[in-house]
């Protein structure tokens, strides 16, 4: 390396620079500073974003230097949008999308065009085609009236993701088959690659829509992001709005998430809320606006009026003659009813034959068949019926009062059960030979009523009338009761007959009698009959001995009314003064004063029992001068 | 369910779609019906810890007489779009298939750096006509692993998509965006 200059002028440079510093001193370094300040990038960057934007505010407000600062601006954007359009396009597209196409809508409104599908037809033919085509198709009848009946549904949406075709999220109407959706979207995007690599450069215009057999397929295509809607019928181009929208909704609150993981997005329920909505559908609805499907309906009214008149004509015809078969069917099993003839004329039905007049009235068979009594009318000639239900109810009416009587007739013999009155037995006796059918009567089930039973007996024992005669509480015999001498108790029992079918049942009368004898037996037990000294009785007890003699003659005879063995036992006391022997002496004379006082009285003596009693020697005791009375019961033998 | 999306590619004929008729409906048959396009099918599969759904796109096959630069056609471009994971197929009886695969391998690469990508040398019965040998491998850098499988016999095959699958359904860190 070489240098042309001489080497005079370097050390000249060098004495400059000295002199410089020499003279300028501090001030040269400051210079140095602004120096490098104002010629580095770093630092007047800093400088610049300080000021700016006050200056572009300033700028701004500017009429001259605004529009001059504008035009470079727009120029960088433009040439930006060129280089990059995709980006500019991305981000652009939720807001530009709904606001060009709601300003083309507002355009267009009166003119977008309803497609009419074709309801020419009426309700039976069209219904038996849909059935025909269902069975055909093996397509469930209810889908294929759907896929007639709606103008167009929207059946089943999918969002794919753009690139790999994976579904995001997807929703189907309840009605819809299922397929597989994964293959389906991903098959679609292939197509979609396929169809603009083939047809268009990249970049052209993607695939918008596609038929699959009876439905429609169609793709809206954002930019991360593709929604295929699978379409039955034809919509209306405000749907593919509709659609649109809802894309664009999408995007705009979930389309950071739409290149990521696809379960993700299938899990935010904003998605699946917005994609139900795309769900769009409208059924057919009668058209009004012209005057042909006016006349139409008419025509369709008047052809539903005449059916309906068809219909009830022949509704009421088949009623009647089910009503009529109904009356006839009943009055013919009735017992007590020969149904000779049955028509139906003029609205009435008619009746007409033989009629029991023991058989229930033809009013009550009539509101049984549910038929207004009012459209029937009869002619009924009496007859006496022979059936067996008749012969009993004939029956029932001369017996009078039977309603407690079984009856039971086999065609030839009666039985009989139950309790009947005397004039009713005789009847019932006298029956067969007079009856045109009875042949017989079997009276050994049936009986006097009780209160005729009750006063057979009565008459029949010669009861007194303190004898009570009563229908036991079960029904099966009669019960005498009350008060009886027990003699008349003894003669009747003996000779008790059932009477009129009824058995006599003296059991409570024996109890009566029983308990009294009972409460004699206790009430004359250790009775004393006091003697004042040797064999004379104090006066006191002479006048007891009347009432004794009384009760044990009750006594006696009720024992042996009731077939009691009873003993009467006199026990001799003595005062215990003197000799033994000579007490014991006059215990037992004492005793036999007693027995023959009471033989007197008319006691049976072979009942008396004389005997001693026991008593302490040595200790004077007046009051041992006695014969006590005692009663035992002989045991059964 | 996760579902994801899983490539076959590869020079025709080496048994793309042999390989996923017999993955997903157990089934092989000798005969050749080349691929036009695509074709898609599914197989719900059990993971380590998930159900995933994989769909699988058998893309047709690349032409080995292809200069490198035309061997991938911008249809193939647009069916491996946001793919999850590739399985590179290679025929082990035809050496020139495994070159065809390294090529697409380097392109694949290059445009998904962060897409796993198995090879498979198929038609592992052909034992008489095998071919695949040392260095095969080479210039298959970064790959996930590589298998011989036949379509044929069913080896390896299961073992190779659950494998991949398992791979791609792990990587968290999918990409979030553009790629
Ligand atoms: N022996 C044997 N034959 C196979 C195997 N896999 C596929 N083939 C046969 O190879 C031929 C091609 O198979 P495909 O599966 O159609 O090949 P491909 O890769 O899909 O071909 P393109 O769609 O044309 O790209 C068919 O005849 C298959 O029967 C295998 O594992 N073993
Ligand atoms: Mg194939």
């Amino acid at each position: 390396m070489t240098d042309s200059r001489n080497p005079g002028d370097r050390s000249e440079a060098a004495e400059l620079a000295r002199l410089r510093a020499l003279l300028l001193g501090d001030e040269k370094k400051r210079l140095d500073r602004l120096y490098q300040r104002v010629t580095e990038p770093e630092p007047r960057t800093g400088d610049v974003a300080e000021v700016l934007p006050g200056a572009m505010n300033r700028v701004a407000d500017d009429p001259v230097a605004g529009p001059q600062m504008e035009r470079p601006i727009v120029q960088t954007i433009r040439s930006a949008i060129k280089r990059d359009t995709e980006s500019f396009a991305e981000a652009l597209f939720p807001v530009l999308g709904p606001a060009i196409r709601r300003a083309v809508a507002d355009a267009l409104r009166s003119l977008v065009q309803r497609i009419n599908v074709a309801m020419e037809h009426s309700f039976t033919a069209k219904g038996l085609r849909w059935r025909l085509e269902a069975a055909r198709s093996g397509v469930p009848f209810g889908q294929v009236v759907m896929r007639h009946t709606m103008l167009y549904a929207v059946q089943e949406v999918f969002l794919i993701q753009a690139e790999s075709g994976l579904v995001l999220a997807s929703a189907r109407r309840e009605d819809t088959l299922l397929l597989d959706k994964d293959a389906f979207s991903a098959m679609l995007t292939a197509i979609q690659a396929f169809i603009q690599d083939s047809f268009g450069a990249a970049g052209g215009e993607p695939l918008r829509s596609a038929e699959l057999g009876d439905r429609t397929l169609w793709l809206i295509n954002g930019p991360r992001a593709v929604l295929a809607c699978v379409i039955i019928g034809s919509p209306p181009h405000e749907v593919r709005e509709q659609l649109m929208d809802a894309l664009e909704t999408l995007h705009s609150q979930y389309g950071d998430q739409f290149s990521g993981a696809p379960e993700l997005v299938a899990a935010e329920p904003g998605v699946n809320a917005i994609l139900q909505e795309t769900l769009l559908g409208e059924t057919v609805e009668p058209a009004q606006d012209s005057r042909r499907s006016r006349s139409r309906l008419i025509w369709a009214g008047a052809g539903l009026a005449l059916l309906l008149v068809l219909t009830w004509t022949a509704w009421t015809a088949w009623t009647d003659n089910r009503l009529e078969h109904r009356l006839a069917r009943l009055f013919e099993s009735e017992p007590g009813y020969v149904l000779t003839r049955h028509d139906m004329r003029d609205g009435q039905f008619h009746l007409a034959g033989l009629r029991d007049p023991l058989a229930r009235p033809p009013a009550v068979l009539i509101g049984e068949t549910g038929v207004d009594s009012e459209r029937v009318s009869l002619g009924f000639h009496p007859y006496q019926s022979l059936e067996a239900e008749m012969i009993e109810r004939r029956l029932r009416a001369a017996l009078g009062d039977a309603t407690n009587l079984e009856l039971e007739f086999d065609g030839a013999g009666l039985a009989v059960r139950g309790a009947l009155t005397s004039a009713q037995f005789a009847m019932l006796e006298n029956l067969p030979g007079l009856h045109p059918v009875i042949r017989s009567v079997d009276l050994s089930q049936a009986r006097l009523s009780a209160a005729e039973a009750v006063e057979q007996a009565r008459a029949q024992l010669s009861a007194p009338p303190s004898v009570a005669f009563a229908a036991s509480a079960a029904g099966d015999r009669i019960e005498v009761a009350g008060a009886a001498p027990v003699g008349w108790f003894a003669a009747a029992s003996e000779r008790s007959l059932p009477v009129g079918g009824w058995a006599l049942d003296f059991e409570p009368l024996r109890q009566s009698l029983g308990s009294r004898l009972s409460e004699l037996e206790r009430g004359l037990e250790d009775s004393v009959v006091q003697f004042s000294r040797g064999l004379r009785m104090t006066p006191d007890s002479q006048t007891r001995m009347e009432s004794l003699a009384r009760d044990l003659a009750e006594l006696q005879d009720l024992a042996a009314g009731l077939g009691v063995e009873i003993e009467i036992q006199l026990e001799g006391y003595a005062d215990g003064v003197g000799a033994a022997e000579k007490n014991l002496e006059i215990a037992m004379s004492r005793a036999r004063a007693v027995h023959s006082a009471l033989k007197d009285r008319g006691i049976n003596p072979d009942l008396l029992v004389l005997a001693p009693g026991h008593w302490e020697g040595g200790a004077a005791d007046p009051q041992q001068r006695k014969v006590v009375v005692q009663i035992t019961r002989e045991p059964a033998r | 369910m996760i579902s994801r999306k899983l490539c076959l590619l590869g020079a025709f004929a080496v048994g793309k779609t042999s390989l996923m008729r017999r993955f997903v409906k157990g089934v092989f048959d000798e005969r050749y019906i080349t691929t036009l396009g695509v074709k898609i099918d599914t197989k719900t599969v059990e993971l380590e810890n998930q159900t995933a759904k994989l769909v699988i796109w058998d893309i047709e096959g690349a032409d080995p007489a292809d200069r490198e630069n035309q061997l991938i056609s911008s249809r193939m471009k647009a069916y491996l779009a946001g793919t999850d994971g590739l399985l590179l197929v290679a025929d082990g009886t035809r050496p020139v298939t495994i070159d065809t695969a390294r090529a697409i391998y380097r392109w694949f690469t290059a445009e998904f750096p962060s897409v796993p990508a198995a090879l498979l040398l198929n038609k592992s019965d052909l034992v008489d006509e095998w071919a695949a040998g040392e260095g095969c491998l080479d210039g298959f850098d970064g790959l996930l692993q590589c298998f011989t499988t036949s379509a044929l016999s069913g080896e390896n095959v299961e073992r190779t998509f659950l494998y991949l699958a398992e791979a791609l359904t792990k990587d968290e860190n999918r990409a979030d965006g553009d790629s």
